[in-house]
């Protein structure tokens, strides 16, 4: 039994919850794990301290998760608003190899308090970059979809591509699809650069 | 398109149990907002114009239950769906359907009470509720899933229990389960029609409704009586009615004939499963949510060398007695996990065992049990 | 029930309509468990004879009744209609099931004005907005009079009863004008004084498309007369010292409190103080119905549209 928790966290409407069912559809449907989601619910949903959970059971012989809840400390958390960034404590993260990330937007954080006391933390502009170049916020879901889809690797790549197709509109697949491999490329810088420091 | 095609979809627990509705038939929904089973609603209203059926917004809960009711009466399958403060209000019309023997299903995704409580907080407080809603006595069904995939297959499940035996079958969701996303299995088309019982006139005694049966003049369990047609008694009282459909001076002898007709038949509607209860020291008797982690629990606790099993309660009204008392009556001692701090389930063991074994409860109140709390309890009484 | 039995044995009806009725049918005589002087035989009496003359279809004019002294009337209405007895105040609830469920049926809903302006206040509203084809009789006797003579929504200013022993206080519901307020397309209040008028609006109401309202003034001798003999109130309910202990006087008196909606227009809020509005307020049979409207959204659900 192999528990694998995430947490995204942000405002409502930025698509905390988007991405979360993408998480889930994307290690559930293609990938044939066992998964549950829940999220943030009606006042919650629409504030400052929106959140979806997922968890992932990586053995595949297990069909029904036993405790549904993400747990603490997490394998993957994704904090998008100063709020939920307030919230986070150093214990949140995992602290293993290969495991325990954290991705935060300094676009809506100004500064991530307990960023230096967790090893892999990667602050990437999601929202900023979704808008400079595709032109809308919304296309930020993508890019952390693919940096999702690179730093825990639960999924594979085609499971992600998959996912997006059945998510997007038609008319907005191809940029969607280039978002993607900008989180993909991203991800893979932070990870060589990880390497690098380790070396 | 009543049926969704054969395959696997990531759903709410809600829009499950929905789809489970859809397929087992469902014509008519009336319902009234209330968190947390707004989705039922919200998902019908698209869906069951789509397949020709009705779903109604009503005024009140009040008002969706007798709607239900009337649905039902005239031949549709009807259901509804509420939460705590809404069954509440709905105790009386239950009694009615129970007293007039109409067939309809009642889903009740529980959240924290008392008074409006926390909305989104599981807790399983309606038990009682659901066991012994509105004034009067009588057996109505209920049935608690534990997955998105349960949610689905014991609508289906729940709709065949009403048709069958005439009376209100609740489903036991929750706030927790019925927003919980997991992949659910649809079977294929065919394969669900042949598991749904249809309403319909029975083809060999149409314009005889009747409640008892001819040869023996005893009471049996007709098929639903449709009015609008010749399959129907001459009036539906909210009496106690005798074998011939009018109001009877003898209530005892209806009462009677309500709560047999589901005690009688307690083999065939109380569900149960069982996980490496073979040679069990320890039973953990439990339902709902809290199965999930006993799971969990039990193959730790198996590792360890202790002998635990599990006896799970599909269906916990009626209560299965007899299986419990014939399941508990060599162990050591019985493990109730709850989502409620009383333990209403626990207290009909210990009604079951005569408090000859030690019943424990682990309550927990809107906070979903981790298989580590039964765990502990479990080495706990190891000791 | 058990003591349903002839009244008259030997007697033969002298009215063709009593042999349909569900007791004529059932026990060969007329029989009700009425008081003496209530107006529920009446109403009974020409529901059977309508629904006999008009050659209604009991499986598509259900009938559903609430809870009150009228709940007794199963047994003087037409032995063929598939009857229902619904919860205090539910019956339009029921009947909103049973339309949408069923929607060549046209459910008439018997029902009282405690029922239907108590208890049940909100399901009248609400199937009145919805404009569902249905036909909601309202007994008014302005007194709960199974439950031995409480004091109603609708009880005139003044009256006594035994929730209001000294006299009647509040304001009085307005059937007629909650039913207009709501969006009744049919609107009518006439009296069992007037059964020839009562004949030409229920006929009326069976050939409309949507909600018809129809409130029916009807005496209480036995809870609501008796009462208000020379109580405190009796100067506001128009008795000038009279009794009312009988069917007659009653009737008399339902007859002299109710006003023409025509002459009504005539006379200024004073006058019609207490009294009773009678005729027609509302005709509009080109409003759209629920159930038909709900027929086009399911055409929209397939992509009819």
């Amino acid at each position: 039994m192999t528990r694998y928790e995430i947490r995204v966290s942000g405002f409502g409407g930025q698509g905390v919850i988007t991405l979360s069912k993408m998480i889930i559809m994307a290690s559930s449907i293609y990938e044939g794990l066992a998964a549950t989601q829940t999220e943030a619910y009606s006042a919650a949903a629409r504030g400052g301290k929106c959140w979806a959970e997922v968890v992932v059971e990586l053995d595949k012989n297990i069909e029904l998760i036993d405790y549904p809840k993400a747990l603490k400390p997490y394998d993957f958390l994704i904090v998008l608003s100063e709020e939920s960034a307030n919230d986070v404590k150093v214990d949140f993260i995992k602290d293993e190899e290969n495991t325990g990330f954290l991705i935060w937007d300094p676009t809506t954080i100004k500064k991530l308090k307990v960023g230096k006391k967790i090893n892999k933390v990667l602050g990437i502009p999601v929202q900023k970059l979704a808008v400079e170049k595709f032109g809308n916020i919304v296309f930020g879901n993508s890019i952390l979809f693919g940096i999702f889809t690179i730093l825990s690797g639960i999924f594979s790549e085609e499971s992600a591509l998959e996912t997006i197709k059945k998510f997007v509109p038609n008319s907005t697949l191809d940029k969607n699809l280039e978002a993607f491999e900008l989180g993909k490329q991203e991800a893979m810088n932070f990870l060589n650069k990880i390497k690098e420091e380790n070396n | 398109m009543r049926f969704m095609p054969e395959g696997k979809y990531l759903m709410m627990g809600n829009i499950a149990m929905s789809e489970g509705a859809l397929a087992a038939g469902l014509n008519f929904f009336g319902g009234y907002p209330i968190t947390p089973s707004t989705e039922v609603i919200e998902h019908l209203a698209a869906r069951l114009p789509q397949v020709g059926g009705v779903c109604m917004q009503m005024e009140d809960e009040l008002a969706s239950i007798n709607a239900v009711i009337g649905a039902s009466l005239v031949g549709a399958k009807a259901m509804t769906a509420t939460s705590g403060p809404g069954i509440a209000l709905m105790t009386e019309t239950i009694s009615m359907a129970a007293n007039l023997e109409i067939p309809f299903v009642f889903c009740d995704v529980q959240r924290n009470g008392p008074g409006t409580g926390y909305v989104t907080e599981p807790h399983h407080n309606d038990i009682g509720l659901m066991r012994f809603a509105g004034n009067g006595e009588f057996q109505v069904i209920t049935l608690a899933p534990m997955s998105c995939q349960e949610l689905y297959d014991l609508t289906i499940v729940a709709f065949n229990f009403a048709e069958t035996y005439r009376c209100p079958v609740f489903i036991m969701s929750d706030a927790y389960l019925g927003h919980l996303h997991e992949v659910v299995k649809i079977p294929s088309k065919e394969k669900v029609e042949k598991m749904v019982i249809k309403r319909e006139i029975p083809e060999d005694i149409i314009g005889k409704f009747s409640y008892k049966d001819e040869s023996t003049g005893k009471y049996i369990i007709p098929k639903p009586p449709i009015m609008g047609t010749d399959y129907c008694p001459p009036m539906f009282l909210s009496q106690p009615h005798s074998l011939e459909g009018m109001p009877t001076p003898k209530p005892q002898i209806f009462t009677e004939m309500m709560i047999k007709k589901i005690t009688s038949n307690i083999d065939k509607i109380a569900l149960t499963d069982t996980y490496k209860l073979d040679d069990a020291e320890i039973i953990i008797i439990a339902y709902g949510l809290p199965v999930r982690a006993s799971y969990r629990a039990v193959d730790l606790a198996r590792k360890e060398g202790i002998k635990v099993g599990i006896l799970r309660l599909i269906t916990i009204w009626p209560f299965p007695d007899e299986k419990v008392k014939e399941t508990v009556k060599d162990a050591k001692v019985v493990i109730v996990p709850e989502l409620n701090y009383t333990g209403v389930i626990a207290e009909q063991v210990e009604r079951v065992t005569n408090l000859n074994t030690p019943v424990i409860r682990i309550p927990n109140v809107c906070e979903i049990h981790h298989p580590h709390d039964i765990l502990k309890v479990i080495k706990e009484v190891d000791k | 029930m058990s003591g349903i039995g002839p009244m008259y044995p030997n007697e033969k009806p002298e009215n063709p309509y009593v042999l349909v009725s569900y007791a004529g049918h059932l026990l060969g005589n007329y029989s009700s468990r009425l008081c003496a002087g209530c107006g529920y035989g009446i109403i009974g009496h020409i529901f059977t004879r309508l629904f006999e003359d008009e050659k209604l279809d009991p499986k598509l004019y259900p009938l559903v009744l609430g809870i009150g002294c009228y709940s007794q009337m199963l047994l003087t209405v037409h032995y063929a209609t598939q009857k229902v007895l619904s919860l205090h105040g539910r019956a339009p609830a029921l009947a909103t099931g049973m339309k949408m469920a069923n929607p060549q049926m046209k459910p008439i809903i018997f029902t009282g004005d405690g029922d239907c302006l108590g208890i049940g206040g909100n399901h009248f509203i609400h199937t009145c907005r919805r404009n569902l084809d249905c036909i909601i009789l309202i007994f008014n006797n302005s007194i709960y009079a199974m439950t031995g003579g409480q004091g109603a929504p609708t009880t005139l200013f003044g009256a006594k009863s035994t929730t209001t022993p000294y006299k009647m206080f509040e304001n009085r519901s307005d059937g007629v004008k909650l039913a207009l307020a709501a969006g009744a397309t049919y609107v009518a209040r006439t009296t069992v004084a007037h059964p020839r008028t009562f004949m030409k609006y229920f006929r009326k109401a069976l050939k409309h498309k949507g909600t018809s309202v129809i409130e029916l003034i009807t005496p209480c001798v036995t809870y609501f007369g008796r009462k208000n003999l020379n109580n405190l109130g009796a100067e506001y309910l128009g008795l000038k010292g009279e009794k009312m202990d009988t069917a007659g006087k009653m009737i008399d008196w339902i007859k002299r409190n109710s006003i023409r909606v025509n002459q009504a227009k005539f006379m200024n809020e004073e006058e019609l103080f207490n009294k009773y509005i009678i005729g027609e307020f509302r005709y509009a049979p080109d409003q759209p119905e629920y159930s038909d409207e709900y027929a086009k959204i399911q055409k929209i659900a397939r992509g009819g549209i």
